[in-house]
């Protein structure tokens, strides 16, 4: 990362951390620290759809295994955070592999269907399962995270554990993205025969992206098991799957920031239209597709397309 | 330097290349020319370890390609131009450039190739900064050489370096195949350009339906009366 980068980064950071200073409502914070956990599971799939070009529909299931994962070693065997965190990115990197090592061998279509296969099985181990996972009545009062003998259970605290949570992941997704290791991601979606030619294994390319991705989506899961310290199956349904692609692409495929920009609009939108009800998702579509029409690249991706034309206009 | 022996590639049941065979010296141009479907394709696929033969040794020097992975091929020294280019799109053409150099160690002299691909193809150099999506066909078929040569292989593969191109362009193309073995790097293409590849090539094979036909010095080839009628377009 070069020294701009760096300083944006900070910048930003430490601009979201005083936030909870000015006296901003629980509610509100509880939304950002959504944004927070949405970012971190978007940032793994745009490595996966956006830059290595391979679909998958069935992140929400990695979500829910790190969220069940990390509610039941807390809630069940009294184990700390750190412990239920690390066991939650652990077990979706193991599930990553086996599912992705054979499914990536397909592409498009099909690796959508494959994908959709694994997020059902989940989901229906959630609500089958029943004196493990609780069933459809899902899990109630998983602990606050801890730290050190810290608790954090205040919407506050909660807040500023997620931001640190989603700093640091965008800390190893954007050195990763932005290294020589990183062009072959893009290489391989650019043209898998090409990079092939290249001398780059673009099996292994395309299975260390899903990896990736899943430990992130791990991760994020524990996050939102502790945060919302209630989960049940419904939460991570196939839709919920649609909505992190829908995050990545409104965001911007293939941009570092899409990922924080398409969280913090779909996150913040689905909240501000529930007051509407049974309209909600009319109007939710409607936006969704104003926004795809007028902007296709997604907010990042125009807004830099924007920015290089209005430079070669001034050059 | 390259030795084809008599190799069989299938795709599932259906033999594609029936017993193949053709080498290729250090230093020459050698083409291989044959029309739409005569395997020419498969045997580049082949070349590169994309596609396994059934029967058959593929060896280059004294190292048996047969066994040895895409990846494993390109750091041997053999690299090859795709057919239809596959620049990658949205990367600049600097960046399109380096990845070629991706099989090569960390802190080999990238930079000093780059200056060499620069003077074979000044137009890459004017334009570095530019995605290779907005490069015409014929700078993009440069950039896909340029890129390959990045490698530095001692041979070099092009799979139909002359599709879609305009006359003029092909004929610049085929200039610089020319100034690359002239610096030191072999060269072996497959063309449906028949003229243009007995032109500029030493010795060519000619295949059909998956059987090397005939093969010879490049002038012989042109002189001969049946491939001057089924390639040259000559009655």
């Amino acid at each position: 990362m070069t020294a701009r980068h760096k300083g944006w980064f900070i910048f930003v950071v430490l601009a979201l951390a005083v936030v909870p200073k000015l006296g901003t409502n629980p509610y509100a914070l509880h939304v950002l620290s959504l944004v927070g956990i949405y970012a971190i599971v978007t940032m793994g799939l745009n490595l996966v759809f956006g830059y290595t070009g391979q679909i998958s529909l069935g992140h929400a299931a990695y979500f829910a295994v790190g969220a069940y994962t990390s509610g039941i070693l807390t809630l069940q065997l009294g184990a700390p955070f750190a412990v239920g965190m690390i066991a939650a990115v652990a077990l979706a990197v193991v599930l990553g592999l086996l599912v992705g090592i054979p499914s990536l061998k397909l592409e498009g279509s099909y690796l959508a269907m494959a994908t959709i296969g694994f997020g059902e099985i989940v989901k229906m181990l959630l609500v089958n399962w029943e004196h493990v996972t609780g069933g459809p009545a899902g899990i109630s009062r998983i602990p606050h995270p801890g730290i050190l003998g810290f608790t954090f259970n205040t919407a506050d605290a909660k807040f500023y554990l997620i931001l640190t949570f989603s700093a640091v992941a965008w800390l190893l997704y954007a050195n990763l993205l932005m290294s020589h290791y990183g062009t072959r991601f893009i290489a391989v979606r650019d043209s898998a025969k090409a990079a092939a030619g290249m001398g780059i294994d673009v099996r292994r390319t395309k299975i260390q992206a899903f990896v990736f991705s899943t430990a992130y989506a791990g991760m994020a899961g524990a996050l939102y098991a502790h945060l919302n310290r209630y989960i049940a199956p419904d939460a991570f349904h196939l839709g919920e799957s649609i909505n992190f692609l829908l995050i990545v692409v409104v965001g911007g495929m293939g941009t570092l920031l899409g990922p924080l920009m398409g969280s913090a609009i779909i996150v913040y939108l689905r909240e501000s239209l529930l007051v509407l009800k049974d309209y909600n998702m009319l109007i939710f579509g409607l936006i969704l597709m104003v926004l795809m029409v007028f902007m296709p690249r997604g907010l990042v991706g125009s807004a830099q397309l924007l920015v290089s034309k209005w430079r070669r206009r001034r050059a | 330097m390259l030795t084809v022996n008599s190799i069989v590639v299938a795709y599932s049941a259906a033999p594609v290349l029936r017993e193949v065979s053709l080498d290729v010296s250090a230093g020459e141009i050698v083409s291989l020319i044959g029309a739409n479907g005569a395997g020419k394709t498969t045997l580049m696929k082949t070349l590169s370890g994309l596609l396994a033969c059934i029967r058959g040794t593929i060896t280059f020097g004294d190292r048996n390609l047969t066994t040895l992975s895409p990846a494993e091929i390109v750091r041997a020294g053999i690299s090859q131009v795709p057919e239809g280019r596959r620049v990658f799109r949205e990367m600049s053409v600097q960046e399109n450039l380096e990845m070629g150099a991706y099989s090569r160690h960390h802190g080999a002299d990238i930079a000093g190739e780059l200056t060499e691909i620069f003077s074979i193809f000044p137009i890459l150099r004017e334009r570095r900064g530019q995605l290779a999506e907005t490069l015409s066909g014929g700078e993009q078929q440069m950039l896909a050489i340029g890129r390959a040569l990045m490698a530095k292989p001692k041979l070099l593969l092009l799979d139909e370096p002359s599709m879609g191109l305009a006359p003029k362009m092909v004929a610049r193309i085929f200039e610089v195949i020319a100034e690359i073995r002239r610096r030191g790097t072999t060269v072996f293409l497959v063309e449906q350009n028949a003229a243009m590849a007995l032109h500029y090539s030493d010795r060519a094979y000619v295949i059909e339906t998956g059987r090397i036909l005939m093969a010879g010095p490049s002038k012989d080839l042109a002189g001969n009366p049946r491939v001057a009628a089924a390639y040259l377009g000559k009655h």
